[in-house]
């Protein structure tokens, strides 16, 4: 009896801290926060208990993935940006299992992530932590350590130098819509291509792109999205616009990764406006991680992904005219010929080949009835024009060489500069996902730079000049095709359209902003008239690094015409006459600036 | 009752003790201070002073200020987050340009370059743009250790994001794009140091020399005329009657009379003329130090809690920017 007493004393406790040491082992631990360590730079996981991790590497496209088992993850931060040449696209972080919290590092090449487990002696919810040893990311805790020459550049990558110019085009899978149709915005999103509500069309509803298997070809110089496709099915073609040139630091090179196709397809999508961007910003966190098809993906596992071609052909409206943008493989040279009697250019791409589809294609704009590939040798394409009437073009590579910019116009050789057939390009800020700034009544600003661009449009054309628009509807579009825009139209003058917003609520007042010297006389005339006919605040011209009046090759301004975060200036704002005086006063700025130009010329 | 106070308890003569051990260290702290005061020794504040750039109300101009991080608060972290940490709080009088509460987040600092990351939602308007980069370079390449930044935005969830500002190329203190500038096309510019309107703080602003005779003679001569015509909000530092002039140089020092040092008569205000004057003389090429002469005697002044004699260092005038500010407690080490 007394030996069961024993038995029954010494198994009681027993029992219960099995039982408590299996309780204690099925309660997940929570990491709460996940980041960059801001003393340390790496990436750490903080816990409140202590964590383990198997770190293995996967493939196609390199990523190093870590499993941290018996975790779950309660951080609000799901995708951390990489520095600038740690050969680390970026970083994800999620629940894998209901057990299991997975660490994906996308990277560009493949590497190893070491992870060390520390416990912190603080009486904290995160006591515990797994950081994330990266070689690259190490800031200079010790700053004085950054001052002996050579050894910190050795140990510390710089980040990398100017990202070089990068230009794609990608492509859309067949959409079931007609012409004219909104192209899925849910394929499009997942492409990393968020396209705003009325699908592809260009900034002027029109336009045309061709992708490598594509026999379908949308073009409707009003605008209408009328299909001319042999098939009947095609959708309506976005602004024929161009990557960004230069991704910002840090950018993971989602452009450069081949988009999951499904065949047929019948039309090339303009290159996303978001380009790498692939619909980060302000998109839904589903469609935005971002890596066009896998890199929201965090079981790592991703879809195969396929080849895409890079080139093809691409038509859109421009002014008065059309731009067509031929894009090679590789960097190419052209010659341009015209045979006269049956109005038919032909322009030879020399050193790379395009794919466009042998047949014609039916444009039908008005200006010529189809293009078509003609038979060539290796390494060379001809691409054939038949017009419906006598048209003026030229033609200039790009900077990258690998894309000829045809401009075709049926409007005769200019005559007098400032008077007509000048070409101005209005861009209206913002627009899409990115609303801008936001007033303190909602206004938003994507709408308000629409509304004044598309007066001031209206004014100019009614002047005699020949006007673009990067946008004529709310649709998402970086900055660098609104560069290549006014570049590809050879515009004679670039005006960008913006609100302004201070933390001050009480700041009123216009501002004008530029970069080159050539652009100066440009913003003194729009600043000087809209100065004068709205009766706001001087704010001054100011020099300012903003890529649209950087690297516009014209003269090129931004217009801050107001305060959206001044209710007062919001009221004036929102109203039309108010936007017509803008407007108008833009419009006399520009003939000004015209004007002037012509004098100094002659 | 003998040998006790009016209270009971505690005797007379520790009460008479007690007083005179009080009355005995503020007299030594006096004569220490005193004395210290009397030998012109600089009586410098502990802490490494740091310069911080932020937006004067209008939301126009970047403005210096300087403020002290005592040893404890450096421990805790690198100095340039340290630095980025005092953006969240900006003086009385100033702004700061950052969108939220979140601090600029150094991500590497090393090889004399910084890259930093920049929380920019879609409704930071291109002006708070523009100088929320400008005070982040400047405060950064302020310190000694940092000669350029790059620049990362991002949105609110961390992802990249593209702005306004190009920020594919790094940027020094001497990009033109985060320098308080005025229309000054074709002409290279001179920095000139002006007051902030209705405030005391000074900054820098680069504008078309007037014509002078020289690059000195127009630095006075700016200084004195005040800012061009149509730059609202900064008035000039140096009063015209204080008949500022430049009389010769010894090696890199510049000597200019201060015709009538009774003008301005306000102390603060002779501080401010003379700090904007330095600084505006030693951004010209080859000048590190000015000597104030006075054809009535030697000029003996002290600036903020500086003892500034004859000649004043650049660096030393800087310093007199500080303003009177605890340091921020450090926050907590933490992921972003």
């Amino acid at each position: 009896m007394a030996r069961r007493w024993w038995l029954l004393l010494a198994g009681v406790p027993a029992a219960a801290a099995l039982w408590f040491a299996g309780a204690a082992e099925s309660v997940p631990i929570s990491i709460r926060l996940f980041g960059y360590d801001r003393v340390s730079g790496d990436v750490v996981a903080y816990s409140d208990g202590p964590l383990e991790s198997k770190g293995f590497p996967l493939r196609e496209p390199d990523r190093w993935v870590v499993d941290i088992p018996n975790a779950v993850y309660s951080g609000a931060l799901k995708t951390l940006a990489a520095v600038p040449g740690s050969g680390i696209r970026q970083i994800r972080i999620g629940q894998f299992t209901r057990s299991d919290v997975r660490v994906v590092f996308d990277l560009e090449q493949a590497m190893e992530i070491p992870v060390r487990a520390e416990q912190r002696h603080l009486k904290t919810s995160a006591a515990y932590r797994l950081v994330f040893d990266l070689p690259s990311l190490r800031p200079a805790t010790d700053v004085t350590r950054a001052k002996v020459p050579g050894a910190a550049a050795k140990t510390r990558p710089a980040p990398p130098a100017e990202a070089p110019r990068k230009v794609r085009t990608a492509t859309v899978p067949a959409s079931p819509s007609k012409a004219g149709v909104p192209a899925d915005p849910t394929r499009s999103g997942a492409l990393g291509s968020p396209i705003g509500a009325g699908g592809l069309a260009g900034p002027s509803g029109t336009g045309v792109s061709v992708g490598p298997s594509g026999a379908g070809v949308s073009s409707s110089p009003s605008g209408t999205g009328v299909s001319s496709s042999p098939s009947g099915a095609g959708v309506p073609a976005g602004p024929a616009t161009e990557e960004p040139r230069h991704e910002l630091p840090g950018m993971p090179p989602a452009a450069l990764q081949p988009l999951p196709l499904s065949a047929p397809q019948i039309a090339q999508d303009p290159p996303s406006p978001w380009g790498w961007l692939g619909g980060l910003i302000g998109a839904p966190p589903a469609e935005v991680a971002g890596d066009v098809g896998h890199m929201h993906d965090p079981d790592g596992k991703g879809e195969e992904p396929k080849p895409v071609p890079v080139s093809g052909l691409k038509l859109r409206r421009a002014g008065k005219g059309w731009i067509m943008r031929i894009t090679a493989d590789k960097p190419i040279d052209y010659k341009l010929a015209r045979m006269g009697r049956r109005d038919r250019i032909y322009l030879d791409l020399l050193g790379g080949t395009v794919d466009i589809p042998r047949e014609s294609m039916y444009v039908d704009n008005g200006l010529m009835a189809r293009v078509k590939k003609g038979a060539m040798q290796d390494n060379a394409t001809r691409v054939v024009l038949e017009l419906d009437q006598p048209l003026r073009y030229e033609a200039h590579l790009s900077a990258d060489r690998r894309a000829v910019i045809l401009a075709l116009s049926r409007s005769e050789p200019r005559a007098v500069p400032g008077t007509q057939d000048d070409r101005i390009t209005i861009d209206p800020g913002h627009g899409g996902i990115d609303p801008g700034t936001i007033g303190q009544a909602g206004t938003l600003e994507k709408t308000v730079t629409l509304a004044v661009a598309g007066k001031v449009s209206a004014l100019l054309e009614k002047a005699g000049m020949d006007v673009q628009m990067t946008r004529n509807r709310d649709q998402d579009l970086l900055l660098w095709p609104r560069v290549d825009m006014g570049d590809e139209f050879k515009s004679d003058a670039f005006v960008s359209i913006h609100m302004n917003s201070s933390p001050n609520r009480a700041t009123t007042g216009i501002e004008t902003y530029y970069f080159t010297p050539e652009s100066i006389p440009l913003a003194r005339s729009i600043h000087r008239n809209l100065v004068g006919q709205l009766g706001a605040p001087d704010r001054g011209i100011r020099r300012a690094n903003f890529v649209v009046v950087k690297y516009s090759r014209m003269p090129a301004v931004l217009v801050e015409v107001g305060y959206l975060s001044n209710l007062r200036e919001e009221g004036l704002l929102i109203n039309p006459e108010y936007q017509q005086r803008a407007a108008d006063a833009i419009k006399v700025g520009v003939q000004d600036f015209l004007k002037q130009r012509t004098l100094a010329r002659q | 009752m003998d040998g006790e106070s009016g209270r009971p308890g505690t005797p007379r003569w520790v009460e008479v003790l007690l007083v005179l051990v009080v009355v005995g260290f503020l007299a030594y702290v006096a004569w220490v201070s005193l004395g210290s005061a009397r030998r012109g020794r600089p009586v410098v504040p502990a802490g490494r002073p740091v310069e911080v750039w932020y937006a004067d109300p209008t939301f126009q101009f970047l403005v210096p200020a300087v403020k002290r991080v005592g040893a404890q608060f450096m421990a805790g972290m690198p100095i340039p987050q340290v630095a980025m940490e005092l953006l969240k709080t900006p003086p009385a009088g100033l702004l700061s340009p950052l969108p939220g509460q979140e601090a600029p987040l150094i991500m590497v600092a090393a090889a004399a370059q910084a890259t930093v990351q920049i929380a920019l939602p879609a409704s930071v308007g291109a002006s708070q743009e523009r100088l929320l980069i400008g005070a982040v370079v400047r405060t950064l390449t302020s310190l000694p250790e940092i000669r350029s930044v790059r620049i990362l935005a991002v949105d609110a969830a961390g992802r990249p994001r593209e702005g306004h500002e190009d920020t594919s190329k790094p940027f020094t203190a001497r990009s033109a794009e985060v320098r308080n500038a005025w229309d000054s096309p074709g002409t290279a510019p001179i920095t000139v140091w002006f007051k902030l309107a209705g405030s005391r703080y000074l900054l820098p602003l680069d504008m078309a020399p007037p014509v002078a005779d020289g690059p000195i003679e127009a630095a006075l001569t700016a200084l004195a005329g005040g800012p061009p015509r149509g730059v609202a909000g900064l008035a000039p530092a140096v009063p015209e009657e204080a008949g500022l002039r430049f009389v010769g140089q010894e090696g890199t020092t510049l000597r200019v009379e201060w015709t009538r040092p009774d003008v301005p008569a306000d102390p603060g205000a002779q501080d401010r003329l003379i700090t904007a004057t330095v600084l505006t003389l030693t951004e010209l090429p080859g000048t590190t130090r000015v000597r104030f002469e006075s054809p009535a005697g030697p000029l003996a002044r002290r600036v903020g809690p500086y003892d500034l004699l004859l000649d004043v260092a650049g660096h030393t005038a800087r310093a007199a920017l500080e303003i009177k500010a605890a340091a921020p407690s450090p926050p907590p080490e933490q992921a972003s």
